[in-house]
């Protein structure tokens, strides 16, 4: 019997008795790629740590790869995951290909180096992702994208069967957001789960092949021309779309009546 | 060339320059993660919070190593228990140190009758190191070492995002501490050699210097534990022809050697590139 790889059921969690999540269930099939959408507070940064094993639920189960996690346990290579941008990281004295060898750092044998082994890994996964020329780069000069696909590769090096992304598009220009979104399809095809987080409707989460839309429950679960609907989103985000079509694709457009200047309108 | 040798016909420099050079690779290994972690107060911290060890052992007949190295353990797990608390690093490092430092204070001064001698441990006594002492340092380089190159790249990873680290399978809930405990046995360590007041520099100036002048932290760590032994080897050269104390000497070697990295830094034209 195949396990689903991800299946959370009728979990509540929250922090220091703040429930930030109600009943959530969610179940992911191998290869999917599932983007979690909702506004900032909606719990989608809470769901990827119970994910994680970084916090236990107050009630209700998740499992990976139906093995139950407990907070602070999770297997090694199953799991990588891409953080949300941190300035602390990029400040950090590394090269590209020191940073991206980190992700190996659970498995490697107990000497202070990698060996030829994992660095051809991080050499492999660098040609992959489209940054082998910046290899011995520090990170500090790197550029946005640059560097998101740096946290990428760190969380793809150990080949893990799931990848949990938070925010990933987040402060990278549009043209870099539609490369990382194809790299992430990519990725989905040759049988990695991927899961990410955004408060993008239009740029990223039109563009995935299923939605959940969260706001501390699950209001929706499915493609985007069965989600975005504008009562689904008026449920999720608190604000009013409307949704039109756009080349075959639903397109949310903000619905609130205009702020009126109290100058009046600009002359 | 027998400026160098001639010192050594004494058996107390012999065995202060093995203790230095010792000492010295300790810190600058350890030094660049107190760095990157932005713990640089953690060195005086917990020096500061040994003299209250020091003070109880002095009551309880004990040595002063056990009554140093309980006290800097307690400190370093006692700091990162009030950290979780949401108290920052530096705040939680300033309540335990001045409190423990009080401590220290208070019983040595209420036993005036043991001996003690205060000057020693709060400057360090290098040239008086025994066999006996250093023994003890050499066994404990040896763990250290031994457990830092074990664990070298979890701590790194660790040390980078924490978060990630755990997520990707690394036991963080084991190398905190480890990492806690390896700062408490260097700063004991280093405590015969530069003293109370001054361990901290051993921490902070090598692994300081070699991050101006190298890239990738692998580099600076290796570069670090040079650099602390070349200031540990000069300083006391300069304590022994000068006639200065010896953890003066070595602090203010280590003082120079990042000051003309720093000159070095800033004098070269800058070779970063901004990624567009």
């Amino acid at each position: 019997m195949t396990h689903p790889v991800v299946h959370v059921d009728q979990v509540t969690a929250g922090y220091h008795h703040k429930v930030v999540l109600r009943d959530v269930n969610l179940t992911i099939a191998a290869g999917e790629l599932v983007g979690v959408l909702g506004p900032s507070g909606a719990g989608k940064t809470t769901l990827l740590r119970l994910l994680l094993g970084e916090l236990a639920p107050i009630a209700g189960t998740v499992r990976c790869f139906g093995n139950p996690i407990t907070a602070g346990r999770i297997a090694a290579a199953t799991v990588g995951y891409v953080p949300q941008l941190e300035a602390s990281e990029r400040s950090f004295p590394l090269t590209v290909h020191g940073a991206v060898q980190l992700g190996l750092a659970a498995t490697s044998g107990p000497t202070p180096w990698f060996n030829r082994r994992e660095r051809a890994a991080v050499t492999a996964v660098l040609e992959q992702l489209g940054i082998a020329e910046l290899h011995n780069r520090r990170l500090d000069e790197l550029s946005g994208g640059q560097f998101q696909r740096v946290l990428l590769g760190r969380a793809l090096v150990a080949k893990p069967k799931l990848l949990i992304l938070d925010e990933p598009t987040s402060g990278i220009d549009m043209r870099t957001r539609a490369d990382m979104l194809s790299l992430l399809a990519t990725i989905a095809d040759a049988g990695v789960t991927v899961l990410l987080s955004t408060h993008d409707l239009n740029w990223v989460a039109a563009h995935l092949p299923r939605l959940v839309c969260l706001n501390r429950t699950v209001i929706a679960d499915g493609p985007p021309a069965a989600v975005l609907q504008p009562g689904i989103l008026e449920q999720t985000f608190g604000a009013t779309f409307d949704v039109i079509t756009h080349h075959g694709r639903p397109v949310a457009v903000d619905a609130t009546s205009p702020v009126t200047h109290p100058m009046g309108p600009h002359r | 060339m027998s400026f160098l040798f001639d010192p050594f016909d004494f058996a107390f420099f012999s065995r202060a320059m093995i203790a230095a050079v010792l000492v010295g690779a300790l810190a600058g290994a350890l030094g660049p993660f107190v760095i990157v972690r932005r713990l640089a107060y953690i060195g005086q911290g917990l020096s500061q919070s040994i003299l209250g060890g020091v003070g109880i052992a002095l009551v309880l007949g004990a040595g002063l190593y056990p009554g140093a190295a309980v006290a800097a353990a307690f400190a370093a797990l006692l700091i990162d228990r009030i950290r979780r608390i949401d108290i920052p690093a530096d705040t939680a490092i300033g309540i335990v140190a001045s409190v423990m430092f009080a401590a220290g204070v208070a019983i040595i001064s209420a036993n005036r009758s043991r001996e003690l001698n205060v000057s020693n441990l709060l400057f360090g006594n290098i040239l008086g190191v025994t066999r006996t002492d250093l023994i003890i340092v050499a066994v404990v380089t040896a763990l250290t070492a031994a457990g830092l190159a074990a664990r070298f790249k979890q701590l790194v990873a660790t040390t980078h995002n924490s978060a990630v680290a755990a997520a990707h399978g690394v036991r963080t809930g084991h190398i905190e501490p480890l990492f806690n405990i390896l700062l408490a046995v260097v700063v004991v360590t280093a405590l015969q050699v530069l003293g109370v007041l001054l361990v901290a520099a051993t921490l902070l100036l090598p692994a300081a210097t070699a991050s101006l002048l190298f890239p990738s932290f692998g580099q600076i760590v290796t570069a670090s534990i040079l650099i602390g032994i070349a200031i540990g080897v000069v300083g006391l050269y300069l304590s022994y022809y000068q006639n200065i104390a010896s953890g003066p000497a070595i602090v203010l070697t280590a003082g120079a050697a990042f000051a003309a990295a720093a000159i070095t830094r800033v004098a070269r034209p800058t070779t970063r590139r901004t990624a567009p």
